[in-house]
């Protein structure tokens, strides 16, 4: 046992008295007569039914959260009553803008309504006639298994920060939550995917190794936001959209439907948490951007890996025999990639003129 | 910046050749050559869809794998081809040995997860709350009990997130069912707060013996003893709680509430029973270390009792605050609570912990409080 | 035509209504439990109800407990059937106190049998889908036994 309460209210005379009492039938209801902010809150559309957005009032929003948390450690609600004696729960990320976005709740409101069952809703039956070749399988097996790498990557983050976080940003950490659930749908539906192909999952590589490692590992939550949310979030949109155009298969069609519409709330919150953090720590960008320009030499690594540049050649051509004219498609994909990571890190305030993606794409396009 | 690649490829002649090579369109495919046996896989049950049971063969089963995994040091899946032990960045997870986190059946569980969810946003009837009268004193009654529950409903999203990114990646689908038990939590805290603001009140008065009951949780030394404190023996007290509330609860739309969350928070009893029993069977060395800690556990757990959430529930059980309410309340409060233990001690028993019931504090602190009440 | 309540027709016919309202249930999830229902009384009988799935698709009298591996048994005499879904029948869902949970939860009016708490537990992880298959009995013309 790590603690042990200051007060062992197990054998604290005055607890059981106070029960006792109140099974006696002498009630204190001190709750009723308490200084609170009256709410009512309802539907504004009937349609989307309760939202946090209805909730976002008074002392009970997040719109009042401070940008420094001195005033709850505990797991009190936001806008509850916090009787003296609470315990500290050992949160130390207690700065709003570490970790805030205000487009979280919505996207966390967004993750519940557009949730969707891979067990079910992926037409396996597509998977188990299969009309395409073994190695054409065994190119999108290997992607799938790559894909489930990131996925895991993809949930341990959140998993790894939330706990840290103060229950104050109470519906970004509700966001986090659901981030680990998507991830974890996806990591099961790419696994499921590749064994039913009949070739099994593919192998594990270093580089991609080495790329997840740069990103789990990153020191605080703003880089490891910037590094998962922003690229490698981006990296799974970017093969997914590319699975699901060249595969003929259609349960390989919805998998990336559905995986790029999850993935893609990552990259909006990834987004709009650098704009806010920077809004308000300015001086923060120069250390974000290097984070990402070192992430990111990881990434060429990855990109130029020969088990994923053969691999995305072979799917894009429909076989070994003709990957290697699939070469311009590939670096035509890798080109899309990198513009639109480059017009993110622009948008979210840590453009690069250094960046390792760009000069890379540049030199497979020379 | 932790952790730096063992590579910079902006000044790495080898890179910039294989680049090269890249571009003239000479791709490596070894690893297609490196055969694997192929495996066929097929749903048993359509409507089901690709349960992850149907993909139990071969080098994917858990059942082949050891009980410690040294190989996988990364994030690669169960059954994927590994890189050589030097080629593979090692990712650093600590949770390795099946038995710190297996529990039989998870991959129904993990199934069952996903196909039960539910949005507290739309599933609700929140649009039929004009149609009730609540009295204002049930409404305060019903608001603070919200409360304790928006608070405690959280613990179970951070116990699990703090170790879920500790587990070797062997055992996804742990990963996966604790995952699901995140966003159940979420959502269950969502719930609470949402209903707590939804009525002309708002949220009462947090707990400072429940919050120290729940620090004891999240500072727990190992996983398996966060999971028997938050699944066994808190997540059981909570799910006779939500049963007790869904009686208690003032119109069909608190009603429905409580029948969404408590099947989730059966579903979470469920796994931590079995990781409990499969820890229990195959590491039977860690029997001592869990019953001294549930020794301790069970008195943290005494910190749940608190005034306010045994008052709110007897106003809410009695429907009221006149005497003849209140005795009402007490009696069917009281009743609750004798179920909540013995359905506690029921679990441990099929656990493997039968000496819970000799052993635990609970017990005695019924036995001082019925006692106390009687002598008066 | 009136059903006759207990009877193997009556909880059929609450399973090809489960099967009938499809989408209902399958929003709820899967449901993988083996159940019984007694009637307690003078002329006591016990079903067997099999949920696979997003059905109900075994409905079977049992001459004992031990003709199925059941997970839990619903335990009531008539009466308190009677009531439960004389209540469901007024609004299509059941009063406060007359949840399958209320009934077998408060007081013990509904007994709630089982060898194993993890079958225990299936009863709240599928309770639910049970509450919505009981109440598919509400607009259902009843002969009460």
């Amino acid at each position: 046992m790590a603690y042990y309460a200051r007060d062992d209210f197990f054998n604290n005379p005055e607890v059981l008295e106070r029960s006792v009492e109140i099974f006696k039938g002498k009630l204190d209801i001190g709750w009723k007569n308490l200084d609170i902010e009256r709410v009512k809150c309802r539907p504004s559309d009937p349609r989307r039914g309760l939202t946090f957005d209805d909730t976002n009032v008074g002392s009970y929003g997040w719109d009042q959260i401070p940008e420094k948390i001195r005033h709850n450690y505990s797991m009190a609600p936001r806008g509850a009553v916090q009787p003296p004696g609470l315990p500290h729960l050992g949160y130390d990320i207690n700065r709003k803008s570490e970790v805030w976005a205000d487009n979280a709740p919505a996207l966390y409101e967004e993750s519940k309504a557009r949730h969707w069952i891979p067990t079910r809703e992926v037409p396996w039956d597509a998977v188990e006639q299969l009309g395409h070749s073994d190695e054409l399988e065994r190119g999108l097996a290997q992607l799938c298994t790559d894909l489930t790498c990131m996925a895991t990557a993809l949930g341990d983050i959140p998993s790894k920060w939330v706990w840290h976080i103060n229950q104050e940003l109470l519906e970004l950490k509700m966001f986090q939550c659901a981030q680990m659930f998507d991830a974890a749908q996806l990591a099961d539906v790419f696994r499921k995917r590749a064994i039913a192909g009949g070739t099994g999952l593919g192998r594990d590589h270093a580089p991609l190794g080495e790329l997840l490692k740069c990103v789990l590992d990153a020191g605080s939550f703003p880089c490891a936001s910037a590094s998962t949310h922003i690229l490698l979030a981006g990296l799974m949109q970017v093969l997914l959209r590319h699975m699901g155009a060249c595969s003929p298969n259609a349960a390989d069609e919805t998998i990336a439907r559905f995986g790029v519409q999850d993935v893609s709330r990552s990259i909006a919150y990834g987004v709009e948490h650098m704009r806010s953090l920077l809004k308000e720590r300015p001086h923060e960008s120069t250390g974000l951007r290097g984070h990402l320009d070192e992430v990111e030499n990881a990434l060429v690594g990855y990109l130029a890996s020969p088990m994923l540049f053969s691999a995305l050649a072979l799917v894009t051509a429909g076989g070994r025999e003709k990957a290697a004219e699939a070469v311009p498609q590939v670096t035509a994909l890798y080109r899309k990639f990198a513009d639109e990571h480059l017009e993110r890190r622009e948008a979210a305030g840590i453009g690069s003129e250094t960046s390792p993606l760009q000069a890379f794409v540049s030199e497979l396009e020379a | 910046m932790s952790y730096y690649g063992s590579t910079d490829y902006s000044y790495n002649s080898d890179f910039n050749l294989r680049v090269r090579d890249m571009k003239k369109g000479n791709l490596d495919f070894g690893w297609l050559d490196d055969a694997r046996d192929k495996v066929e896989v097929r749903r048993q049950d359509p409507r089901r869809g690709l349960m992850l049971q149907d993909i139990e063969v071969g080098d994917y089963a858990i059942e082949n794998t050891p009980e410690v995994v040294r190989e996988n040091r990364g994030l690669a899946p169960r059954g994927a081809i590994l890189a050589e032990g030097s080629d593979q960045p090692d990712l650093g997870p600590t949770l390795n040995k099946k038995s710190d986190v297996w529990g039989y059946r998870v991959q129904s569980y993990w199934e069952e997860a996903m196909s039960r969810q539910w949005n507290v946003t739309t599933d609700v009837p929140w649009q039929d709350m004009d149609k009730y009268e609540i009295p204002e004193e049930i409404e305060f009654a019903f608001c603070q009990l919200c409360t304790l529950l928006s608070e405690v409903e959280m613990i179970a999203t951070d116990l699990p997130s703090k170790w879920s990114h500790h587990m070797n990646s062997q055992f996804q689908e742990v990963k996966g069912f604790i995952a699901t038990q995140c966003i159940d939590e979420a959502r269950h805290a969502e719930v609470f707060r949402k209903r707590a603001l939804a009525n002309g009140v708002g949220l009462l008065r947090a707990s400072v013996r429940g919050e120290h009951a729940l620090k004891g949780i999240l500072e727990a030394d190992s996983y398996s003893e966060g999971s028997v404190f938050l699944h066994v023996l808190g997540e059981g007290f909570i799910l006779t709680l939500f049963r007790s509330s869904e009686f208690i609860s003032p119109t069909p739309v608190e009603q429905r509430m409580f029948q969404l969350v408590m099947q989730d928070e059966a579903r979470h009893v469920s796994y931590g029973l079995q990781h409990l029993k499969y820890l229990m069977d195959e590491c039977p060395e860690a029997r001592p270390q869990i019953n001294g800690f549930l020794d301790e556990a069970e008195r943290h757990l005494t910190g749940l009792f608190n005034p306010d959430q045994l008052e709110s529930m007897i106003v809410l059980g009695g429907k009221g605050t006149s005497p003849e309410c209140i005795k009402r309340g007490v009696e069917t409060v009281g009743a609750f609570q004798g179920k909540q233990i013995q359905e506690y001690f029921h679990r441990a028993e099929r656990a493997g912990l039968p000496e819970r019931r000799e052993r635990s504090p609970l017990l005695e602190l019924q036995q001082r409080m019925l006692t106390a009440i009687q002598a008066v | 035509m009136a059903i006759k309540f207990p009877s193997v027709e009556f909880f059929q016919e609450l399973a090809n209504r489960m099967q009938g309202n499809a989408a209902e249930f399958e929003k709820l999830g899967f449901c993988d439990t083996v159940m019984a229902v007694k009637v307690d009384g003078g002329d006591p009988h016990l079903y067997g109800l099999t949920f696979s799935c997003f059905d109900c698709t075994d409905v079977r009298e049992l001459g004992g407990a031990d003709e199925l591996e059941l997970d839990f048994t619903l335990v009531a005499p008539l009466a308190l059937w009677r009531e439960m879904f004389e209540s469901i029948q007024k609004s299509g869902i059941p009063e406060p106190a007359y949840t399958l949970n209320s009934l077998s939860h408060v007081g013990d009016r509904m007994a709630v049998v089982y060898d194993d708490p993890e079958g225990h537990d299936k009863f709240y992880r599928f309770m639910a889908t049970i509450q919505a298959f009981v109440n598919q009995a509400s607009d259902l013309d009843i002969e009460w036994a």
